[in-house]
């Protein structure tokens, strides 16, 4: 609006006001004014409060539309040329010590997610930036909310500190280009009160080369690939992008995927006529992929190979999918219409199905079908403007209370991706954060012309992967 | 006594042929490492433009980013800005966080409609 040429003034709650400042900052307009209510919330709080607070705030409304301003003059835009990164020293008795002093000061300036760090230092990250092909100052992305150029060098400082090996680096930035293309909304996924975590899921044939373990547990600890891939990913959004919680990071309880959640297809079991989630997305078959998804919680499907054993149908796997993805729905509201939703399933779940006739599109297609929900669950009608923004056709509104909306706009916005080991037959529905139009977003890994030298070293890095 | 000063000057013996055993300080080490914030792309900053000289008589735009908080809290602000200028006139425009198809036509409106702006955030 002020570019417009209207004189504005923003109302945003205590909590959310340095949250509101950087936002403000971050779009070249650092002089916003910005009126604090003092509240954590308006939503739902008596009349009386309410007037209280009108009245508190009335006459800083009144000075910042009526009231001259000392703002900054406009500046020309210059090229951006990035700078190398700045060079800090620590010493102590010892190397420990030192390391220590690092690490303290990390934490102090919030560049650190409380694990321990590997040092940065100018020869571990040369070697890192080398992985790429690419030079240290070509940049990837511009990482939300602070608007931080992520150079290759930037990834590769904190690749350092997380421990990756320089053979991790191509899908770092593979990671980077998928977080901060547009359609994947970094700056909402980043600032959001909602519970989410961007979700990384690897394809192709470098889950074999950099040992990223596919099977049992493919969405935990123990295997350094994606341990550490997980972990820079994160130590990527809180530095290069400045995120931190309470200060423009507004979750109020977090989510674990935080700590950097990174899973990888498990081809080797995946039924032999389905298509690859890479495939599925427009990539080669020999081509190495991620894909990034703004996760909130995950819900268990399980059991259906005992389910099976007495029905002999593939409805009892189906079902619970059908069930899961309406709660999931139900769990959120219309504003979350319109993104995709994510199924992870085991490869026992997966060949079961396929065994029956399934493959992705038609397990898509089925749950698009009859995992539906209530048009009334999406509020009085006319459709708000969280309809509108999510993009809610308005043909919602002619449905009677009961009837049936599907959960995503088309059979192919639910992804399938088969992961995991041979357990019980069990697999996961992630719930998609709303409010925002994050979308599932998959780039290809590219990989410098000396990968097979680099995946040499990597032979002394490995954890075996059961597969059974 | 003599025998006392014999052991004295013995013991003083004994520790100056253990001097060179014991280890000197280590030197402190110093470790070298890189910033890894990302530098911050700073867009050219927009000057406010010129302020009301009051807001009597004028036509105030309310946005609502269509969050409970924001829609809860705007009928109170302006009524309280009714209370100070009574002839002030309010237009509410609901245009969500997210994009959607006509989203710059409806902020062209508004510009359009208003005077001033007062943006509602909020949960």
């Amino acid at each position: 609006m002020e570019r417009m040429g209207k004189p504005s003034v923003m109302i945003d709650t205590k909590p959310f006001f340095s949250d509101s400042k950087s936002a403000a900052a971050a779009v070249g307009l650092p002089d916003l004014r910005i009126v604090a209510l003092p509240v954590a919330t308006t939503a739902n709080r008596p009349e009386e409060e309410l007037k209280r607070v009108a009245r508190e705030v009335l006459q800083e409304v009144i000075d910042g539309l009526t009231k001259k301003s000392a703002s900054a003059e406009t500046t020309k835009p210059e090229p951006f040329k990035p700078k190398p990164a700045r060079e800090l020293s620590f010493t102590g008795r010892d190397y420990i010590e030192a390391m220590a002093a690092m690490e303290k000061y990390f934490l102090a300036n919030r560049w650190s997610d409380g694990f321990p760090l590997i040092p940065p230092t100018r020869e571990a990250v040369e070697e890192m930036i080398g992985a790429t092909g690419l030079p240290g100052d070509h940049i990837v992305g511009i990482v939300d909310p602070k608007k931080g150029v992520a150079t290759v060098e930037r990834i590769a400082i904190n690749a350092v500190m997380a421990g990756c090996r320089p053979a991790y680096m191509p899908v770092l930035v593979a990671i980077v280009e998928a977080l901060t293309d547009p359609a994947f909304d970094l700056y909402g996924v980043q600032c959001t009160g909602g519970l989410t975590a961007p979700l990384v899921i690897v394809s192709g044939p470098i889950v074999k080369e950099l040992n990223l373990n596919f099977s049992y547990s493919t969405a935990g600890p123990g295997w350094k690939s994606n341990s550490t891939i997980g972990r820079a990913t994160r130590l990527i959004l809180i530095n290069i992008g400045q995120a931190w919680p309470g200060i423009n990071d507004m979750k109020d309880v977090g989510n674990p995927a935080k700590f950097g959640i990174v899973i990888a297809e498990n081809e080797v079991q995946n039924p032999p006529n389905w298509p690859t989630l890479r495939e599925r997305e427009g990539f080669k078959k020999d081509a190495s992929t991620v894909s990034v998804y703004a996760s909130q919680s995950f819900r268990q499907i399980h059991d259906s190979q005992k389910y099976l054993a007495s029905s002999k149908k593939p409805e009892p796997i189906v079902d619970p999918m059908i069930a899961r993805l309406m709660s999931t729905s139900l769990n959120a509201t219309a504003e979350q219409w319109g993104e995709e939703i994510l199924l992870v399933i085991g490869p026992v779940m997966a060949n079961i199905l396929a065994g029956h006739g399934y493959t992705p599109e038609t397990i898509a297609q089925e749950l698009y079908e009859k995992g539906r929900i209530r048009r009334d669950i999406f509020g009085p009608r006319p459709l708000g403007a969280y309809a509108v923004g999510s993009g809610i056709p308005k043909w919602i509104d002619y449905l009677p209370d009961d009837g049936m909306v599907p959960v995503v706009p088309r059979p192919e916005d639910i992804k399938i991706v088969v992961s995991g080991g041979r357990g019980p037959g069990t697999g996961f529905l992630v719930d998609r954060w709303g409010f925002g139009n994050s979308h599932f977003v998959t780039k290809q890994v590219k990989l410098p012309a000396h990968w097979k030298d680099l995946l040499k070293e990597l032979n002394e890095w490995q954890t075996p992967i059961e597969v059974k | 006594m003599r025998r006392r000063i014999l052991c004295s000057v013995a013991g003083v013996v004994f520790l100056a042929l253990l001097v060179p055993y014991v280890p000197a300080t280590a030197e402190p080490v110093t470790l070298k490492v890189l910033d890894p914030r990302g530098e911050i792309f700073v867009p050219p900053v927009t000057p406010l433009t010129a302020r009301l000289d009051t807001l009597a008589g004028k036509k105030v735009g309310i946005l609502r980013n269509t969050k409970p908080g924001a829609d809860s809290f705007a009928p109170y602000l302006e009524a309280a800005l009714k209370g100070v200028y009574p002839d002030i006139q309010f237009r509410t425009w609901v245009i969500p966080y997210n994009d959607y198809p006509n989203k710059q036509k409806d902020l062209k409106a508004l510009a359009e409609w208003a005077d001033a702006v007062i943006g509602m955030m909020g949960d």
